[in-house]
């Protein structure tokens, strides 16, 4: 079984994934004296999704003057505010053990990582409380520092870990797959930090591509469970120009360019019925996310989307003065970053045009992040020895909506399962192979070439995205949920046969899509059936038939785990530290945000 | 639209160049990287290009190759108003496969 493997690399601590949980892990396992193995499915520093983050991140204002010696920041906006912030953001959904650890360790990683950052050279926006605006890849640039800087850590690139090895519940191994070669390479390593990222369903994503969920499928094969799979984020999304499809301009636009004003209509050039309050609670802050994805859900939901399923952003109400000063606002920040009249690495030429023509701006609506994942606890434990997760792939922050930024939760908990994941190893020895389990995942994972008459592997990856699409997107129903989980049933039997037409191992993307699917379907399915069981509205989850925040009911986690090859599913509250969990009922998602006795402010 | 692809096996060392017809209406507002998709879809679902982990907008660089010979990023590179495209691996780059060096 183990000359079936190309490569065997012994090390402590396997961090999986090239941006930052990933790299903040492996720095901090090299730090604390183990030796580090990193792999990433990309190449570190330009994959994953903080290179697609329209960059906004910070901590709390106390720390940011006490520890971090900031000359802009705000002490008023406290880390016990920010604490208050975050859950209820996450309709108290969140496990507040996790938000203590977010609000406490946030700001000791921010202090390593601004030096990186100077080291690296790059210059950041800095606004009160202590918040930063950066680009996705000058963020990464500023974690690339931190990984030069530190010693010990062996990279691996353009590798996919593809299995999470166990013996007797505890990890003694991973596997991947060299991408360009396609060769089996096995890590033996006393211990794994997953930091991989979350599982994006739909087909419209303004994430990197490859979002397959591979680190919560790996981790609930290996034992862990998932939770609060309901819950996806999404936000405003370039559908024009068509070139642009999946940019987050629009949503930088709002985030930046604060003194305009527009009005987002319908097909027919009715605006959304957003109320004033709510623009006014919402509009240019991270709120909006969910916001948005309520009016536009609803909206599509009547049939009422333009040709591109988006809606229309009139801005018409403006001065071209008024106009300018707000791309101005916008070049001064980003110019740092892009060429003059860019966003990222393409061209706002027609964006502008249209913007002073007065010509409405069709946006659409694209997945972002995850708030579900592995179930961990505020030490990245997943309740297999040895196996830690961190970042979008974990769950727990944010419950059943993130207004606080994943660039500071893959951060700290980057760190705190790096140390843990170090200290492990430090006294623990190298478990032995189960050499069925290891012959069985060689098995998977290159009996696939022999599966004939199967649904083509890109097929497949596409047929997942349509069923959640229509069956699991913004605005859910019991019919049209219970329709999608049929789908992915079925999804999930054609993957036993999934067909590959080319039989070469080298750069494969109809194997690596078989490989994905696995674990996309995986996500999906827990995701689904959650959603089917949560019959209220909370966050991200909005229910047709049930728009109503039912705290009575459903301030509990869905928590999903294997059993002999069968997703079993039960349920948990969520754990409290100092905010008590409410009860009664609000009419709906973002009522709950209206009531005055919730005390929300940011 | 006419799509020349250039092919490589590693397994076999051979060499051809493929040529696809796309529908016009389908290449409306695509760019290379769309167009790619779109062909590995629905016309050879074998076709090796960049496209593991990549961002699609410009940032991550990584989907180099060439575009009627010259060196071009196929998510920034729109195909509207080209009759025909020659797509072939970015040159002084090594093929690992079809349209993908490293």
């Amino acid at each position: 079984m183990l000359q079936d493997f190309g490569r065997i690399i012994e090390t402590d601590v396997v961090a999986v994934g090239g941006s930052g949980a990933g790299i903040t892990a492996a720095v901090y396992a090299a730090r604390a004296g183990a030796r580090v193995a990193l792999v990433s499915k990309g190449k570190i520093g330009v994959s994953g999704n903080a290179i697609m983050a329209g960059g906004g991140f910070g901590v709390d204002g106390e720390s940011g003057k006490n520890l971090l010696h900031l000359d802009f920041a705000d002490p008023s906006f406290t880390k016990e505010r920010l604490f208050d912030c975050i859950v209820k953001e996450s309709f108290y959904l969140a496990d507040q053990n996790m938000v203590r650890q977010y609000v406490d360790d946030g700001p000791i990683v921010m202090k390593d990582y601004l030096g990186w950052a100077e080291r690296a050279g790059q210059d950041f926006f800095c606004c009160p409380p202590a918040n930063w605006i950066a680009s996705g890849l000058s963020f990464t640039k500023a974690l690339v520092q931190g990984l030069k800087e530190t010693a010990g850590i062996q990279t691996f690139e353009d590798m996919m870990i593809v299995e999470v090895l166990t013996n007797e519940k505890t990890v003694c191994g991973a596997v991947g797959i060299d991408i360009y070669t396609g060769e089996a390479v096995l890590f033996r390593t006393k211990a794994v930090v997953i930091g991989t990222g979350g599982y994006m369903p739909f087909s419209m994503n303004n994430t990197v591509t490859d979002m397959t969920g591979d680190g919560p499928a790996m981790a609930y094969r290996a034992g862990a469970r998932l939770t609060d799979m309901e819950f996806i984020l999404s936000f405003p999304t370039a559908v024009v120009p068509q070139e642009m499809r999946g940019s987050i301009y629009p949503y930088v636009f709002e985030y930046n360019m604060r003194n305009l004003k527009y009005t987002i209509r319908d097909k027919n050039g009715d605006p959304l019925p957003i109320p004033e309050e709510v623009v006014k609670l919402s509009r240019g802050g991270k709120l909006s996310k969910l916001v948005t994805s309520y009016y536009f859900g609803y909206a599509a939901d009547q049939g009422l989307a333009g040709p591109n399923g988006g809606f229309f952003y009139d801005y018409s109400a403006n001065s071209r003065e008024e106009k300018e000063a707000g791309l101005k606002i916008f070049y001064d920040r980003f110019d740092r970053w892009h060429r003059h009249g860019y966003y990222k690495g393409e061209s706002l030429a027609t964006v502008e045009r249209m913007l002073f023509a007065d010509e409405p701006i069709e946006v659409g609506i694209g997945a972002e992040y995850c708030m579900g994942g592995v179930e961990i606890d505020d030490q990245m434990q997943t309740g297999v020895d040895g196996l830690y997760v961190a970042g979008e792939a974990g769950s727990g922050v944010f419950g059943a909506c993130r207004v606080g930024d994943g660039l500071v939760e893959m951060m700290c908990q980057g760190m705190r399962a790096g140390r843990n994941a170090a200290a492990y190893a430090e006294q623990s020895k190298l478990h032995a192979l189960d050499e069925a389990q290891s012959a069985q995942c060689l098995n998977k994972i290159f009996g696939i070439f022999e599966h004939r008459g199967g649904m083509n592997a890109l097929t497949l990856y596409e047929e997942i995205q349509k069923a959640c699409d229509e069956g699991f997107g913004l605005i859910r129903s019991e019919e049209r949920l219970k329709k999608a989980l049929r789908r992915i049933e079925e999804l999930e039997a054609e993957w036993k046969n999934v067909t590959l037409v080319s039989q070469s191992r080298a750069y494969n993307l109809e194997w690596l899509g078989a490989l994905q699917t696995q674990n996309l379907l995986t996500c999906c399915k827990a995701g689904i059936l959650a959603a089917i069981e949560r019959k209220e509205s909370r966050g991200c989850h909005i229910r047709k038939d049930y728009p109503q925040v039912d705290h009575d009911n459903y301030l509990i986690k869905y928590v999903h785990h294997d059993e002999g090859g069968e997703m079993k599913t039960e349920i948990r509250r969520p754990i409290v530290d100092r905010m008590p969990l409410p009860t009664g009922k609000r009419e709906n998602v973002i009522e709950y945000f209206l009531d005055p006795a919730l005390k929300y402010k940011r | 639209m006419k799509v020349l692809i250039d092919r490589y096996d590693p397994d076999t060392g051979l060499r051809r160049t493929d040529t696809f017809e796309v529908e016009n209406s389908a290449c409306e507002g695509m760019t290379v990287m769309g167009l790619l998709n779109h062909i590995s879809l629905h016309c050879d679902s074998t076709l090796a290009y960049y496209h593991h982990s990549v961002c699609d907008h410009g940032i991550c660089g990584r989907c180099t190759l060439s575009v009627n010979g010259k060196v071009r990023l196929a998510c920034l590179t729109p195909v509207t108003g080209y009759q025909e495209l020659h797509l072939a691996p970015a040159a002084g780059r090594v093929v690992i496969r079809d349209l993908v060096t490293k």
